[in-house]
């Protein structure tokens, strides 16, 4: 039963930072118009969990992505450099697509695991109710 | 009588590893994208109760209770990827899909067994 319990909080462990991946790149798409932003990133790490004697998934860190920004000449534009030109945002909407996806991916796994966890349960129940 | 005790014990232990095997997985896939992650999994039932039998020729009443049912991890080997992590999904949900299975073939031996025992008290089952 014991187990049951903690499989369960192991999934919702990894759909909780699952989910803060997601936060993360809608912030960048939501941004991807913005001069001189830069994107985020996110790493995860591994907590050891005494009480339960488990290795949940933790966020580690969400830090800048510092690559070159994306320059456009536009001297019209009113932030436009000595030179004429722009620094438009570094996001590229490939690759948070491609991250989203996984992070999808990762997150239905998750969800999976937990409902079986869930009917495992629930057919030891079973055993005691009848 | 006596054997079908056996039986239910035999039982329950399948279903406590089947379940404690779920747990390893779960944590498998809560860390799919943790860096340096490996994958992990439990030694097969069949391993560690042929070993737990061993134990008992040896000290018949010396090992007793949860602990003794206690499987060894394992490293499961696969290609890591650039981030140094070994867990493929895949072949995650294969592996919890046999633990489910495992626990449900437990929990219908352990009714079954009760429905022989309660069918020799003479009761409707």
């Amino acid at each position: 039963m014991n187990s049951f319990a903690n499989s369960m909080n192991a999934a919702a462990n990894g759909m909780q930072a699952q989910g803060f991946r997601m936060r993360v790149i809608s912030e960048n798409i939501a941004n991807k118009d913005t001069p001189g932003f830069h994107r985020k990133t996110i790493s995860f790490d591994n907590a050891y969990n005494r009480e339960r004697d488990m290795n949940l998934v933790k966020v580690d860190r969400v830090s800048l992505d510092r690559s070159q920004l994306e320059r456009v000449y536009n001297p019209a534009h009113p932030m436009a450099d000595d030179s004429g030109h722009v620094e438009l945002s570094n996001v590229s909407l490939m690759m948070e697509m491609a991250d989203g996806r996984e992070a999808n991916r990762s997150y239905e796994a998750n969800l999976a695991t937990f409902q079986q966890a869930r009917q495992m349960y629930s057919s030891l129940l079973d055993i005691l109710r009848r | 009588m006596l054997n079908s005790v056996e039986i239910m014990k035999m039982a329950s232990a399948m279903a406590r590893h089947a379940a404690d095997r779920h747990q390893v997985i779960s944590q498998n896939i809560a860390n799919a994208d943790t860096g340096g992650y490996k994958a992990k999994d439990l030694e097969p039932f069949a391993e560690s109760y042929a070993r737990l039998s061993a134990y008992k020729e040896i000290a018949p009443d010396g090992l007793s209770g949860r602990n003794a049912w206690r499987a060894e991890l394992v490293e499961i080997p696969g290609v890591a990827s650039p981030n140094g992590n070994t867990v493929s999904i895949e072949d995650q949900m294969m592996r919890s899909v046999e633990a489910q299975g495992q626990h449900e073939a437990a929990t219908a031996i352990y009714r079954k067994a009760m429905n022989i025992m309660r069918m020799s008290l003479g009761r409707n089952v």
